[in-house]
């Protein structure tokens, strides 16, 4: 390889991949450890077929689920300065179905996650309800 | 052209680069991390990554969903390349096939994937493309490294980008006011002495966090430079120590240590290492 196909690489390495994922908006690529401030918070609740509502511990929903996402979601009925909340509203519909599998003979289930991108940053709610049977 | 006395050749350092990564690449993504007690590895798994069998019902939706025998496959292909990458057989495609099955394996738990194992494989990956494989490999190619120097320099500029952009990262409010490193104290993800002693009060972080975002930015920049390398060098290692003490993040103060090896000695100005000024550059590669 010659040297100047080397720097080019050292461009895509050094510049390329970190800008791409900065402009993407993750920055999951960009090396943000530690800085970023933005945070989140879920509430289950399941409902039976007389209409009562049972809130469900998100660390429940934590015991379900396979893999990283037991951590992100153990505790956090409080909030999580985590930069994970958005994947997790992106995931709303499977974390609602999980909550059906929960609760005991539920009717139906809600997940909500409130999201914080920054410290001050206004709440954002993402919300989704679905029928379990 | 000014360089060290005794400063190593680029290939020694490269090589030492290429075993110190692989070995780190094997440790985390196999159950030597579990004999760590790092609590990213799950335990009783052998390999990271390797499809979940029953009791739980899913991952959240992968990125690039693949079957569960795909998913094995990967892990198993992962660790042999790796193995290979560290032993020097077939160094440059072994690296690249292990770095990027490494991101195809986490690709399935996409909330499992962190710095530190992003350093480790694109970190494979740039050193599989550095002429790593010439020395401390159990084959080395039959070729002598063609333009190691070159090699050495790409990864340099990588290194030290992962600093400056960790630094500009940083450069938003609520870092800079100190508030961020507030939610870290208080979290208990920055901890010990260190701590107690820099970052115990409001003041003390709203003093330490542009600190910290400014110094960063300047290491990355101070590395890159002939004339600041080896006080940078000197800082870095005693700002990983701290992080280290601070934050034990991961494996990522070892990643960062075999990957600043790469600067030890001069290796020259960067038109004759990028060839930029190619009769210079044949001179000094000869």
């Amino acid at each position: 390889m010659t040297p100047r196909r080397r720097l080019a690489l050292a461009a895509l390495f050094a510049v390329g991949i970190p800008a791409a994922s900065w402009l993407q908006g993750s920055g999951a690529l960009a090396y943000r450890m530690y800085a970023r401030s933005a945070s989140y918070r879920v509430r289950v609740t399941a409902w039976d077929d007389r209409g009562q509502p049972t809130p469900i511990a998100p660390t429940a929903l934590a015991q379900k689920v396979r893999g990283a996402a037991r951590q992100h979601l153990a505790g956090s009925d409080h909030w999580l300065y985590f930069p994970r909340g958005p994947f997790l509203v992106d995931h709303l519909d499977e974390l609602a179905r999980l909550a059906c599998e929960t609760a005991r003979t539920p009717a139906r289930a809600a997940v909500e996650i409130d999201l914080r991108r920054t410290l001050d940053g206004p709440i954002e709610t993402h919300a989704r309800a679905v029928a379990c049977r | 052209m000014r360089r060290g006395r005794a400063a190593p050749a680029p290939e020694t350092l490269l090589g030492i680069a290429r075993v110190g990564m692989g070995a780190l690449f094997l440790t985390r993504t196999t159950g030597l991390a579990g004999l760590l007690s790092l609590s990213v590895f799950p335990l009783g798994r052998v390999l990271l990554g390797w499809p979940d069998g029953a009791g739980a019902v899913a991952h959240l939706a992968p990125l690039l969903p693949l079957p569960s025998w795909a998913v094995a496959g990967a892990c198993l292909a992962r660790t042999l390349a790796a193995a290979l990458f560290t032993l020097g057989l077939g160094t440059r495609p072994a690296g690249i096939a292990a770095g990027l099955l490494g991101y195809l394996v986490v690709a399935q738990d996409p909330l499992g994937f962190n710095m530190t194992l992003h350093t480790i494989y694109l970190g494979t990956i740039v050193l599989a493309c550095a002429d790593s494989g010439s020395r401390f490999a159990l084959k080395p190619p039959f070729a002598p490294a063609r333009a190691p120097r070159a090699g050495l320099g790409m990864v340099r500029l990588w290194v030290a980008s992962i600093y400056i952009w960790a630094g500009i990262a940083k450069l938003h409010g609520d870092w800079l006011s100190g508030r961020v490193l507030g939610t870290l104290v208080e979290g208990g993800i920055v901890r010990g002495p260190v701590a107690a002693v820099l970052l115990s009060t409001p003041a003390h972080r709203a003093t330490a966090a542009p600190l910290v975002a400014a110094g960063e930015i300047l290491l990355g920049l101070a590395l890159c430079a002939r004339r600041t390398r080896r006080v940078a060098l000197g800082v870095a290692v005693v700002v990983h120590a701290l992080f280290q003490a601070a934050l034990a993040p991961d494996l990522f103060t070892a990643v960062m240590a075999s990957l600043l090896v790469t600067f030890v000695g001069d290796i020259g100005p960067w038109r004759e290492v990028f060839g930029v000024d190619a009769r210079a550059a044949e001179v000094a590669d000869a």
